[in-house]
């Protein structure tokens, strides 16, 4: 009985683990914040890359041009307008030069997460070797002997690949390149910062439109060359920065979920941790060979742990 | 119990039955056939409970208005009049703060004339849908069957109305209107802005029913004798890049129906002087929907599923009764 009561325990303690593993995702919200997490990578991916960074970058140059200009020139174009863009552009520049420094720091993390596995599938990835670890130890539990050697060894090439999974999605390098993503990104993807880059946008777009109608048809042919360049390129400008605003406030919901997450950092260990315990159960509970069982005549081991127990 | 107090449940049970039941059944809408309450029903800003079934909800004494809501241009050069188009910022209410459009004419730039499109204005009961490719290659708004295109920082934003609302991706009801008297209400949830390669959602209520914020359901004015009308709605933007801001629309114009359309043979509007036929039948109905409610009484038994099922319990207990009543009967004569 006292033979019999390790492996039982342990493929008790293993059955318990696989359980833990399937329910987890539905414990931490996974199935809906990591779809959620999954949208919010695929609707900023416009806005990940160097060359889209670049140009915007290049779009607050002549941006910044024309404020020089504007504010150099006298007299001073007197609308309300051309005002508040004189008065707010410098700290509107310096937040928005801010953000894209910020992005364009991430884009290699950002990366790394798009060759991660579809989020999406996330969850499944804790469910279904936590139901696999779960069946081979109950599977184990009920066979004799013979039987129950090949289900700890199955449970214990489980484990194993579960151990591998990390490496071999590099879960390791990239998991916290994803921690540190969403910490950069917090500040950012809140209703408040939303709403100040929507009233920059304003403060940009309301003085171009005042230029546009008010400053420059009064100006001499020939003057102002950086202003009327950005009067030119507004329709651009603005075509490529307004949708990057509406991913930004669109995904307000799917980046607090993903925030939610546990951080990003312990989702390797997640599987490593599991992992190794379950080896290392389905190891105690591996019976003899069947070499071994011959030279033991004695009967019990020869009875399926889990019947043997209830009798 | 006693005989007494059973005779007098049965009437109880009976008069209940007639009161309350068939009004239970009244609330099935049925288009056309005209409902209870004076007032019309334009639901107050704040409340978020969508509308079941995702379908208009009809104001209940009030007749649907078939036909063009025809606009008259926006005009601010000395007194505002005519449509408009307003955005108010977000945190704001309907008093303001409003944005700026630096491209509007007028002295007060936060308004925004509207000029009719090719339709004329807005089309109830039916879609006014954007062409295939809703934008230009500057992400111009290309629909123009209710409004122009109008400029809203440099870029043009118009107006349609489509049977998937393009931003949301619901399916949606075509703009419903209805006049009560002389009041107008309705469901505008259809109608939508593009601008930018950017689609918002501007009905109220939204797509789902609901009306969130400062989102206002359409209410308004009309005279039955010109069709004259003033017709207003806020709808709260949500999502894109002008989340949390509200537009307000506010359509001022002349209403034709589709009968007094036809009968000119086309789009014209009545002669002067001659009263639109569908309009008047409108007007009517609701003032007559409004007096038979206030004359309903137990001759209005409209048999609604409340009121047969009310009918069997009704049945069900005097039948029960009487058979108790013999069962008592013979069991005196056994003893």
């Amino acid at each position: 009985m006292a033979e019999n009561s390790r492996p039982r325990g342990a493929l008790l303690a293993a059955l318990a683990i696989g359980l833990g593993l399937a329910v987890a995702p539905a414990i931490f919200g996974m199935f809906s914040r990591a779809p959620a997490g999954g949208q919010m990578i695929s609707e900023f991916k416009p806005y990940m890359r160097a060359t889209t960074l670049d140009a915007f970058g290049a779009d607050l140059q002549l941006i910044d041009a024309a404020h020089r200009e504007v504010t150099a020139s006298e007299p001073r174009p007197d609308s309300s307008g051309v005002s508040s863009f004189g008065r707010e552009w410098p700290a509107i520049e310096r937040d928005m030069s801010s953000m894209l420094s910020t992005i364009e720091s991430n884009v290699p993390r950002y990366n790394g997460l798009v060759a991660l596995p579809p989020f999406w599938a996330f969850p499944w990835f804790f469910v279904l070797p936590g139901l696999m670890i779960a069946g081979l130890a109950a599977w184990a539990l009920r066979s004799p002997p013979p039987r129950r050697r090949l289900a700890t060894l199955l449970l214990a090439a489980c484990a194993l690949s579960v151990i591998a999974a990390p490496a071999v999605f590099q879960m390791f390098t990239r998991a916290p390149g994803g921690a540190a993503m969403i910490n950069d990104f917090r500040p950012l993807m809140t209703d408040d910062n939303i709403a100040k880059i929507q009233g920059s946008f304003l403060v940009i777009a309301g003085a171009e439109g005042e230029l546009r109608t008010a400053v420059l048809p009064q100006a001499a042919p020939g003057t102002l060359p950086a202003t009327r360049e950005f009067v030119a390129e507004w329709p651009r400008i603005a075509a490529e920065m307004a949708p990057m605003i509406g991913a930004m406030a669109d995904n307000l919901d799917n980046f607090a979920g993903v925030a939610a997450l546990p951080p990003f950092t312990l989702f390797p260990w997640f599987f490593v941790v599991p992992g190794v315990l379950v080896f290392a159960l389905a190891l105690v509970a591996r019976p003899p060979a069947e070499r071994q069982l011959a030279s033991q005549p004695a009967a019990p081991a020869a009875t399926p742990l889990l019947e043997r127990s209830a009798s | 119990m006693s005989r007494a107090l059973r005779l007098l449940f049965v009437p109880l049970l009976a008069l209940l039955l007639l009161y309350g039941a068939p009004s239970a059944g009244a609330q099935i809408p049925v288009v056309g056939d005209l409902p209870i309450t004076e007032a019309p029903a334009p639901t107050s800003g704040g409340d978020t409970s969508p509308a079941p079934g995702g379908a208009p909800e009809s104001s209940s004494n009030a007749a649907p208005l078939v036909g063009t809501f025809r606009i008259s241009a926006g005009n601010c050069t000395s007194n505002l009049s005519g449509s408009f188009f307003r955005m108010i910022q977000p945190g704001g209410s309907a008093t303001g703060p409003f944005v700026t459009n630096s491209d509007s004419p007028c002295g007060d730039k936060s308004y925004t004339p509207l000029r009719p499109g090719t339709d004329g204005g807005l089309v109830t009961r039916s879609y006014q849908a954007q062409p295939a490719s809703p934008f230009d290659a500057a992400g111009n708004g290309k629909s123009a069957r209710i409004t122009a295109p109008a400029k809203f920082y440099g870029v043009d934003f118009a107006t349609a109305t489509n049977a998937t609302d393009p931003q949301t991706g619901a399916k949606v009801a075509a703009p419903e209107i209805q006049v009560s008297g002389t009041s107008l209400s309705g469901d505008t949830r259809a109608f939508a802005a593009s601008w930018n390669n950017q689609h918002f959602n501007q009905g109220a209520p939204k797509p789902d029913g609901s009306t969130p914020g400062n989102t206002k359901r359409p209410s308004g004015t009309i005279d039955p004798n010109t069709g004259a009308f003033t017709l207003e709605w806020s709808s709260l933007i949500v999502g894109g890049p002008f989340n949390n801001f509200t537009g307000v629309w506010r359509l001022e114009g002349q209403f034709v129906s589709s009968e007094a359309a036809a009968s000119s043979g086309g789009s014209a509007a009545p002669a002067t002087g001659a009263a639109d036929p569908g309009l008047a039948s409108a007007v009517a109905a609701s003032t007559q929907g409004g007096a038979g409610a206030r004359t309903r009484g137990v001759a209005d038994t409209r048999a609604g599923p409340e009121s047969i099922v009310g009918g069997v319990l009704l049945l069900a207990g005097l039948a029960a009764g009487r058979l108790r009543r013999r069962v008592a009967v013979a069991g005196t004569t056994r003893g």
